[in-house]
């Protein structure tokens, strides 16, 4: 009974701040994914003392702990009031000095939206300055200013929930905004200067039937200048998307594509990573992708094209619907990363793709890992009821490769069966692999 | 080792602990059950268990809640856990895997499907990594 007594002491201790009595931030990932099992999205409100850094080099922990507590008492007696009760109030950690305030709801119970934060935002400020108002502050130099911020957070099953909840916080604070500044002055022009110069080229790796080994086709990958940051896609449109450039680069990365499929072996498919903006009719942007096709010498009844179900967002009804506004008689369709994206199987298997490809995460070590065998179980499930297959990706390993395919996967990708390589290497590649033999 | 192997089931649905009861105990293991988190982890400082099935949906303290608080105790950072939920996204099963969870059991359950899982989530345990076969049929 000690032992526990103590060790519940000791929680307490580091989860909840004894000047304020608030909870930290970690004590209320519980409640923020529960609260998301029944919404999209929930407002977040960072709450800032400045200059209290200053404050309490100047005036000592004292003082700085009389302000906070004072943050404390004022945020707490606006929940219910000015903010919406159900509203959650942390302390960014035990003696932070930073506020965060979660709101689920906006007014009438429908999801906050912008305007309704950025007006929270403000009422709280004002709220602030009154409180402080006050003899007992009025000798403070640097003196107090309040600063709030407002972002919305999500539930992305490809992050871990925690940093999902870090990253919405730190976007509230504005320091997210701040440090992305200074990246994109440094990383834009060395990538809009790839993109004016072309300076993509593609890669071409083997997709193979589990049991045969038999080549299914090869998926176009896209690489940036060699040992610059760039060299990988994920790097590329990541920067693209913040520089609005994305459109840009995903042209060039499939004109790269169409012109690398070329010298591959005939008959194989073409697997090709298309944005599914690439695809809208709107802005001539499906015409241009059909003409290049066109004039690329590449069947288009080999192409199947691969969308991330990643691409979803924090919304994935338009995704969805996009996706199958857009599927294409002649092509066949893969949803790429499936299980980390937020569209769900009900919605992928409304869009009725030809192929459901499983992320490397998921296929790492999975002849030792059940709930990933039961992972892929759900999703071969899925595959069959809507007359698809299953490709594996990133697989290492003869291990790896007979449980996917004792699972119901069809096919596999990764380095056990080759490298990424240049077009002209995978002639050669063809030439000496013959059949798996039983 | 001849003793038999004890499972604690968690869920907030009586219907669910007596059919789960009956059916494991006729597979031979020694069935615990409780109605809630709380109990779940009264339960698990007296005495050792070898698998926890658990419930996501509990009101109060819910299944995720309940796993990392159970993890959080040395004693029982090494408890197989299986989830067991009506959901069965994806994103759930991603989810357990992030959290250290053994398993993740949709409901509603197939009996055989129950005994099959656990038993096998309770061979895995029992066998050192190196000896754990390439592959698992009948997944």
């Amino acid at each position: 009974m000690q032992r526990l007594r103590a060790q519940y002491l000791k929680m307490k201790s580091v989860l909840y701040d004894r000047v304020t009595g608030l909870p930290s931030l970690p004590l209320f990932f519980d409640k923020l994914r529960t609260l998301l099992d029944d919404r999209k999205e929930i407002g977040v409100l960072h709450v800032e003392v400045s200059d209290l850094e200053m404050v309490e080099s100047l005036y000592g922990w004292q003082v700085f702990d009389d302000i906070v507590a004072r943050v404390a008492e004022t945020l707490r007696g606006s929940l219910g009031r000015e903010l919406p009760t159900g509203s959650l109030l942390a302390l960014n950690g035990v003696a932070g000095d930073r506020f965060v305030l979660f709101v689920p709801e906006g007014p009438d119970g429908a999801e906050p939206n912008n305007e309704f934060l950025a007006a929270a935002c403000r009422v709280v400020s004002d709220k602030l300055e009154q409180a402080f108002d006050d003899e007992a502050f009025a000798g403070l130099n640097p003196s107090l200013c309040f600063r709030s911020g407002h972002a919305r957070l999500s539930a992305n099953p490809f992050y871990r929930f925690e940093r999902c909840v870090y990253a919405a916080v730190d976007e509230a604070g504005g320091d997210h905004e701040r440090r992305e500044r200074r990246r994109d002055l440094s990383w834009g022009e060395e990538l809009r200067s790839i993109i004016r110069a072309g300076d993509v080229r593609t890669v071409f790796q083997p997709v193979v039937d589990l049991r045969t080994r038999e080549v299914l086709g090869h998926e176009a990958l896209a690489r940036g200048p060699r040992d610059t940051l760039f060299e990988t896609p994920r790097s590329m449109f990541a920067l693209s998307e913040r520089l609005g450039v994305s459109q840009e680069l995903d042209r060039l990365c499939w004109e790269a594509a169409f012109a690398g499929a070329s010298e591959l072996p005939p008959g194989g498919k073409l697997f090709l990573n298309v944005r599914l903006e690439s695809l809208d009719s709107e802005n001539g942007r499906r015409e241009r992708f059909l003409s290049a096709l066109g004039s690329s010498g590449v069947e288009p009844s080999s192409v199947v094209l691969e969308v991330s179900e990643r691409g979803a967002g924090a919304d994935p009804d338009p995704f969805v619907r996009r996706l199958r506004a857009c599927k294409h008689e002649e092509f066949e369709l893969a949803i790429d990363d499936v299980g980390t994206g937020r569209a769900g199987l009900s919605a992928i298997a409304s869009i009725e793709p030809d192929y459901l490809k499983i992320d490397a995460s998921l296929v790492r070590g999975i002849h030792e890992s059940l709930l990933q065998q039961e992972v892929l179980a759900t999703l071969v499930q899925l595959a069959e009821s809507i007359d698809g297959a299953v490709i594996g990706e990133g697989i290492e390993s003869e291990a790896e490769a007979t449980t996917l395919a004792d699972g119901g996967a069809q096919y596999g990708q990764g380095h056990l069966f080759a490298m990424p390589t240049e077009p002209s290497a995978v002639r050669l590649q063809a030439a000496r692999r013959r059949p798996r033999e039983h | 080792m001849g003793d038999r192997q004890r499972i604690l089931v968690v869920d907030d649905q009586q219907e669910i602990l007596d059919l789960t009861e009956t059916v494991l105990s006729s597979g031979g293991y020694s069935i615990s059950t409780a109605s809630s988190g709380d109990e779940a982890l009264g339960q698990l400082a007296r005495e050792p268990f070898d698998l926890v099935l658990l419930d996501i949906n509990m009101p109060d303290m819910d299944g995720w809640e309940t796993l990392r608080l159970l993890r959080a105790d040395e004693q029982l950072v090494d408890v197989a856990v299986v989830m067991f939920s009506v959901k069965g996204e994806v994103s759930d099963k991603v989810h357990s895997l992030q959290e250290g969870a053994s398993g993740y059991i949709t409901k509603p359950f197939v009996i055989d499907e129950l005994v099959a899982r656990v038993k096998r989530v309770l061979e895995a345990r029992q066998r050192p990594a190196g000896d754990r076969p390439a592959s698992d049929s009948g997944a």
